[in-house]
């Protein structure tokens, strides 16, 4: 039995390159859409205004689906925009990154959408597999250990960094490509208008801090080296000594025990 | 544990007794004591002996240890000053990401933030949602501690902890929810518990001021002063850890949790990585061959068994014996494994700096004065193939008993 076809959404937010302040698109956002590109029917999806056109085009070149600008002022809401926006247009699954590269960037956005749209969503996705129960989703998790994961569309996935990398824009596909217009919900981000964004103070490097009781520990601290040295052994046999290493890999759970 | 030991000098208890021996005095006065203040003082006068010119002498390195006291046990008892929170009225709530099971840096990190926003009555909960291993709580400034480790807790189940969450916010005066933001789990419970109660958090906050806090946005590259929320998720050094007092960390257990099992999200379980595809900069495990590896073929057998991502010196790899990008070290890739066993390794400074971020180092050498030996938690002095043969056979053998008893 073929599967059912998906109808996906990508959130595709502006980039801008860390050292030049170019904008450009925003890389994690590009990674969604990659992913997005191998589900299904696919839109690549911006709340902002029209005049952005030409930014997104680096979506567009990746040739994957169209992309197309949900329009409302600077200083509506997105997030009120998307929500508005999905309850009339169904979608299977919507993609995201989970962290825009301007503005506030507290990567609320799809925990919000999720909330107002009652939606599951999962973060930290690397790969996605439909299956005819639902989506297999693998979860990218620290160290490089993945984890599985099954649930039912409709929901939200948050890519995560080791997701697959992006194809490259193709810049005569971009200039060519039609960037589409919708009229979008507007209400306004109150809070955000207080906001007063600076350039990033650098963080100071934590010291060590000694905290001797006496002056000789003090001293001791000053002067000693912190070098543990630890445990030498000179097996006799080689037996004894690989037993060793094998009870400390036990001890950190990395060999498992019997 | 020598010193642990109680050795009575007869002379010395002799001497304490009869006040007119010359060094009665010197022998029973008390030389340190406890300060008004909890500080230990010392009375220079009283310590020390008369040397053999009739110059006053003080052993500080402890050399002559049969003088002094009868006893010859000298153990400062160390007491940090308790605190303890009676009736509280308000709380702050940390839910730390306990990673691999402990508190992580960044965890104590926020608990220590907790403690800089509470008052005489305020204390602060510590949430340990599933199984771990961590038994410092009192240290790291944990007043109150709940576990829920039931199993609809365990595993990738945020539905389960944003319920219970909820309803602890509806049953005590919580100030703040408290999360490091951090990607061993902290950064996605409280974004989901910000959005769940409405709140706009704080994210990435990393310098506290007067009632605000400076929070990184525009990925990093800006800063963002924000007032203090309901929910904050905190950067790693947003404030000094705790350890200079000691917390009760005592049960919260009036509270009435009631949990229900509906889940739209499925946690399937793990699953197995290959080694060799993790990347050598954050994987957990490392097997590293250099110069002193005579058999490569057993490193690769002993890497494949002990399920380990392979590593190199650069001594390896200009030879030909590993490829560019397994070199660990200054000009290669800086690890942060959790174990990280050097085969053959001499620890020159190049290589070192790539492994300062490793947990524990066992080295296996055949030079005892080689640098890595000062470096490794555990040192095995043999020759690397013997112990990477019998490295192999000892697992490959418990595997088949395993695999008996699981028959059995
Ligand atoms: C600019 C610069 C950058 C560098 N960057 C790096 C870097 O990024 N990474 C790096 O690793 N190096 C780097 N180096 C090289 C570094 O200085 C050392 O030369 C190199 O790390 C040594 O590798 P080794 O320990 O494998 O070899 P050796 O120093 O030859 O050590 C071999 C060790 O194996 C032991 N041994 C010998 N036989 C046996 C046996 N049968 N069983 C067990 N043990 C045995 C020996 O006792 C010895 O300790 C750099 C050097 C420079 C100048
Ligand atoms: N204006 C927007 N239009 C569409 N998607 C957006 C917009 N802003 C953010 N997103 C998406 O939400 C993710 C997280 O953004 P943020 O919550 O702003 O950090 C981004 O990676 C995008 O996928």
């Amino acid at each position: 039995m073929p599967l059912s076809q998906l109808t996906t959404h990508t959130l595709l937010s502006l980039g801008k390159h860390p050292l030049s302040g170019r904008t450009r698109r925003a890389e994690q956002d590009a990674k969604a859409f990659e992913l997005a590109a191998k589900l299904g029917q696919c839109l690549g999806l911006h709340a902002g205004n029209y005049q952005d056109a030409d930014a997104l085009k680096s979506f567009a070149g990746m040739s994957i689906a169209p992309v197309c600008i949900l329009e409302i002022e600077q200083s509506a809401d997105p997030v009120a925009a998307l929500s508005a926006y999905f309850k009339q247009t169904k979608s299977d699954i919507i993609l995201t990154g989970s962290q825009a590269e301007r503005g506030e960037s507290s990567g609320m956005l799809p925990y919000l959408l999720a909330k107002s749209l009652d939606l599951p969503v999962i973060n930290q996705v690397c790969e996605v597999e439909q299956t005819e129960a639902g989506l297999n989703i693998t979860q990218a998790l620290p160290r490089g250990a993945r984890r599985a994961i099954s649930v039912k569309p409709p929901c939200i996935l948050i890519i995560d960094e080791s997701a697959p990398e992006a194809r490259q824009t193709a810049y005569g596909a971009a200039m060519r490509a039609e960037v589409g217009k919708l009229q979008g919900y507007n209400e306004t981000d109150t809070d955000a208008a207080s906001f007063n964004f600076e350039d990033a103070s650098k963080k100071p490097k934590r010291m060590k801090k000694i905290k001797a009781k006496t002056a000789a520990d003090r001293f001791k601290a000053a002067t000693v080296s912190q070098a543990k040295g630890g445990q030498v052994i000179e097996p006799k046999t080689s037996q004894e000594g690989a037993e060793a290493i094998l009870k400390l890999l036990k001890e950190e759970g990395l060999v498992k025990t019997n | 544990m020598a010193n642990q030991v109680k050795r009575v000098d007869p002379h010395i208890e002799r001497i304490k007794r009869n006040r007119l021996h010359p060094r009665h005095l010197e022998l029973t006065a008390t030389a340190i004591s406890m300060g008004p203040n909890g500080v230990i003082r010392k009375d220079p006068h009283k310590i020390g002996f008369m040397g053999p010119n009739g110059i006053k002498r003080i052993d500080r390195a402890n050399l002559n240890q049969a003088s002094g006291s009868s006893v010859n046990q000298m153990q400062i008892e160390e007491q940090k000053p308790k605190h303890i929170i009676e009736s509280p009225t308000r709380y702050i709530v940390v839910l730390p990401d306990l990673a691999a099971g402990r508190l992580s840096s960044h965890d104590k990190d926020v608990l220590g933030y907790a403690h800089s926003l509470a008052n005489e009555n305020t204390a602060v909960i510590a949430i340990a949602f599933g199984e771990h291993k961590e038994t410092g709580w009192q240290d790291a400034g944990v007043d109150r501690l709940l576990e829920l480790n039931d199993d609809i807790y365990q595993g990738f189940s945020p539905e389960a902890r944003i319920q219970a969450l909820v309803q602890i916010e509806q049953s005590l005066d919580v100030a703040h929810f408290l999360f490091p933001d951090s990607i061993d789990g902290g950064a996605d419970l409280g974004r989901r518990f910000a959005a769940e109660l409405d709140s706009r958090p704080v994210t990435h906050g990393w310098k506290p001021l007067e009632d605000s806090i400076i929070c990184r946005a525009s990925a990093g590259t800006q800063d963002l002063t924000k007032t203090l929320s309901k929910v904050m998720l905190l950067d790693a050094e947003v404030a000094d850890p705790i350890d200079e007092t000691q917390h009760a960390a005592s049960t919260l257990d009036e509270l009435e949790l009631a949990v229900s099992a509906k889940a739209l999200i499925n946690d399937l379980g793990m699953l197995a990585v290959n080694p060799a595809d993790i990347s050598l900069s954050v994987a957990p495990f490392i097997l590293s061959g250099g110069n002193g590896i005579r058999d490569w073929d057993t490193f690769h057998q002993a890497a494949s068994v002990l399920g380990a991502t392979e590593g190199a010196s650069r001594v390896a790899v200009d030879d030909g014996f590993m490829p560019r990008h397994r070199q660990v070290g200054a000009s290669g890739i800086w690890v942060s494994a959790r174990v990280y066993i050097a085969v053959g390794i001499s620890g020159a400074v190049q290589h070192l700096q790539g492994i300062s971020q490793v947990d524990k180092v066992i080295a296996i050498n055949t030079n005892t004065k080689c640098d890595m030996i000062k470096r490794a938690d555990l040192s095995i002095i043999a020759d690397s193939t013997d112990i990477l043969n019998a490295l192999v056979e000892l697992v490959q053998a418990q595997e088949i008993s395993e695999g008996e008893s699981h028959a059995a």
